[in-house]
């Protein structure tokens, strides 16, 4: 074996996030196979984000227009995945669900890595009491999986959307504030930012035009490695009826109004799994892309 | 040892006091009153203003905010955890049944996460950048991105519904643990074998297995008998992470199965926004993972006596 073996072991490996674990490359034929399959998810993921995204567009249907009448056809050329138990059209429904998935997730994601990287660059650079304070809140908040954090708080104060996001987004910015402070630690005393100190440029000047541009891409490649799980806890929170709130379409939510047909009715099962399947898929290989090199 | 020991059971306990704070102080954000609430439990109907007032006093919820985290404090670690606003009957004592359920659930998942995963993983390393190498890659991140209740509806589909083999939900007989147990431990298994497989082709790319190998070793034994034992101090890390992904999943897992865990029970409670029970399920949760890695830091010493922990 020529190669060496990279390893780094992520700190966040749980369900639905891809490992940060990387190994040698390939040889070539596995490699350009493994290539293959990895643009062909990505772009599996883009379709399905792109066609949600233009969900007012594409969508034939309103997604919550109740028609009784209508209601638990089969898939036909009028409705095309059939329509659920209140006659809604799941294709149209699908579509929309996708747009508040992404929403949610893309605004989930934007705090968190905020959040995440203000915490690790000032306890990083700051170091000190400022750094043993953030560094025990991370080890508190790591002490419970993110899903149990995020419903004591729905739990507390009730279910609804903001709830959700602002519990997301305040239980998930760990990993970012870890990877961001030893980034940080790695390269404060190197000339670049002593120079800027004896400069006299103030704090946040250094923070934010020396450090950050020194540790935003590992931390994007982070944010690659999380978004998955995001999307996964997004969609079980609103399985379990706890976060985004009906009528509005969400994709664990029509999961789980599926579920008296579960064996009646595949068209109200099979579609929107397999939209967050493949979305999450795409992220994940992606993001085991980026962290091969 | 001794000291090293002791400094991590500290920090274990500082972090379990970090959590009960927390889950005491959520009482604070919910927008009911805590005393309406427990005034309309105990007396029905709508309560009168005195009586919230009674109630107030009575509860000491009108004492300052750490006051009344100190006396909650106080009586959780008597045991004395209070009672359900949902059903009434003791904490303790619900908790206890479901804990049971739910160690169940999660030591036999375990167990098949590690045998599976370690095998599939040592399988995989044994072929490097095979086909079956490559396959078994693709399927685990396959795996990893399906949504376990989504999962947990495809297998009560096949296995339940079509061919009629397992029951579906319930928590009667050990059959009832096959169904949950797959789909609450196929994605940590299939993490599990992606880490082992990195782990193992690091190690049987090492100098002192490659010189065993130009000397006659067969690659079967180098596995078993060289990179297996020496991979297991990152391997329990690793265990630990996933253990604790165990406990997040089953939250879902046994609230479809309706498996009587501690899982299920913790959704219920926030379902009806039981505070007392959610306040003391997470600490419950807390102190559970805690002491997984509690346990995982300080088996380094044991597993490696190359680690002098101190």
């Amino acid at each position: 074996m020529q190669s060496t073996t990279r390893v780094h072991v992520g700190i966040g490996v749980g369900r639905g996030q891809a490992s940060t674990v990387t190994a040698s490359k390939p040889p070539r034929r596995a490699r350009s196979l493994g290539f293959l399959l990895t643009w062909l998810s990505v772009a599996l993921a883009g379709c399905v984000i792109g066609m949600s995204l233009l969900a007012p567009l594409l969508a034939p249907y309103d997604p919550v227009a109740v028609d009784l009448a209508t209601g638990l056809q089969a898939p036909s050329a009028q409705h095309w995945l059939g329509t659920d138990q209140l006659g809604r059209d799941v294709a149209s429904r699908l579509l929309w669900a996708g747009r508040t998935s992404l929403s949610v997730t893309a605004l989930v994601a934007l705090l968190t890595v905020t959040l995440g990287l203000t915490l690790g660059l000032v306890s990083g650079y700051c170091g000190g009491l400022i750094d043993d304070l953030a560094m025990g809140l991370t080890d508190l908040f790591y002490a419970l999986p993110q899903i149990i954090l995020t419903l004591a708080l729905l739990g507390a104060v009730g279910p609804g959307t903001q709830t959700m996001i602002i519990a997301l987004a305040a239980t998930g910015w760990m990993s970012y504030a870890r990877l961001t402070r030893s980034l940080v630690l790695q390269c404060r005393s190197q000339e670049f930012v002593l120079a800027a100190h004896a400069l006299g440029a103030p704090l946040r000047r250094i923070l934010v035009r020396h450090l950050l541009p020194v540790v935003i891409k590992p931390v994007l490649v982070q944010m690659s490695l999380q978004v998955g799980g995001t999307i996964l806890t997004i969609a079980g929170l609103s399985f379990l009826g706890l976060g985004i709130q009906p009528p509005t379409p969400e994709w664990g939510a029509m999961l789980v109004d599926a579920r008296p047909y579960l064996a009646t009715a595949l068209h109200l099962v099979l579609p929107p799994g397999l939209a967050v399947f493949l979305i999450v898929l795409g992220c994940n290989a992606l993001a085991e892309r980026l962290t091969q090199r | 040892m001794g000291s090293y020991f002791l400094r991590r059971l500290g920090k274990a306990l500082v972090i379990l006091i970090g959590v009960s704070f927390l889950a005491y102080v959520l009482i604070d954000l919910a927008p009911a009153d805590p005393a309406q609430v427990i005034a309309a439990q105990r007396l029905g109907g709508h309560p009168n203003a005195d009586q919230v007032a009674w109630v107030r006093q009575a509860y000491g919820l009108d004492q300052p905010l750490l006051v009344q985290y100190g006396r909650w404090a106080q009586q959780v670690l008597q045991g004395n955890w209070g009672y359900s606003i949902r059903t009434g009957n003791s904490i303790t004592a619900e908790i206890g049944t479901a804990l049971r359920y739910s160690l169940t659930l999660a030591l036999w998942t375990l167990s098949f996460v590690v045998v599976v995963g370690v095998a599939l993983g040592a399988w995989a390393a044994l072929r490097p950048d095979s086909l079956w190498d490559q396959l078994m890659r693709w399927a685990t991140l396959i795996i990893v991105a399906v949504p376990e209740f989504w999962l947990a509806f495809l297998l009560i589909l096949l296995f339940a519904v079509q061919l009629g083999w397992l029951p579906s939900y319930g928590a009667k007989s050990g059959w009832h643990l096959i169904l949950p147990l797959v789909a609450l431990g196929l994605g940590p298994t299939a993490q599990l074998a992606r880490l082992t497989r990195i782990l193992l082709l690091d190690e049987l790319g090492r100098d002192y297995l490659r010189t065993a190998r130009a000397k006659g070793l067969s690659a079967r034994r180098a596995l078993l008998h060289h990179a297996l034992p020496n991979i297991v101090v990152p391997f329990i890390t690793l265990l630990a992470v996933q253990f604790s992904a165990l406990v997040g999943g089953a939250v879902i897992i046994e609230t479809i199965f309706t498996w009587p865990g501690l899982g299920s029970y913790y959704i219920t409670a926030v379902e009806f926004r039981d505070i007392p029970v959610i306040q003391t399920t997470v600490l419950v949760f807390a102190v559970i993972i805690s002491s997984a890695n509690l346990l995982a830091d300080l088996s380094y010493g044991l597993v490696d006596p190359r680690i002098r922990l101190g």
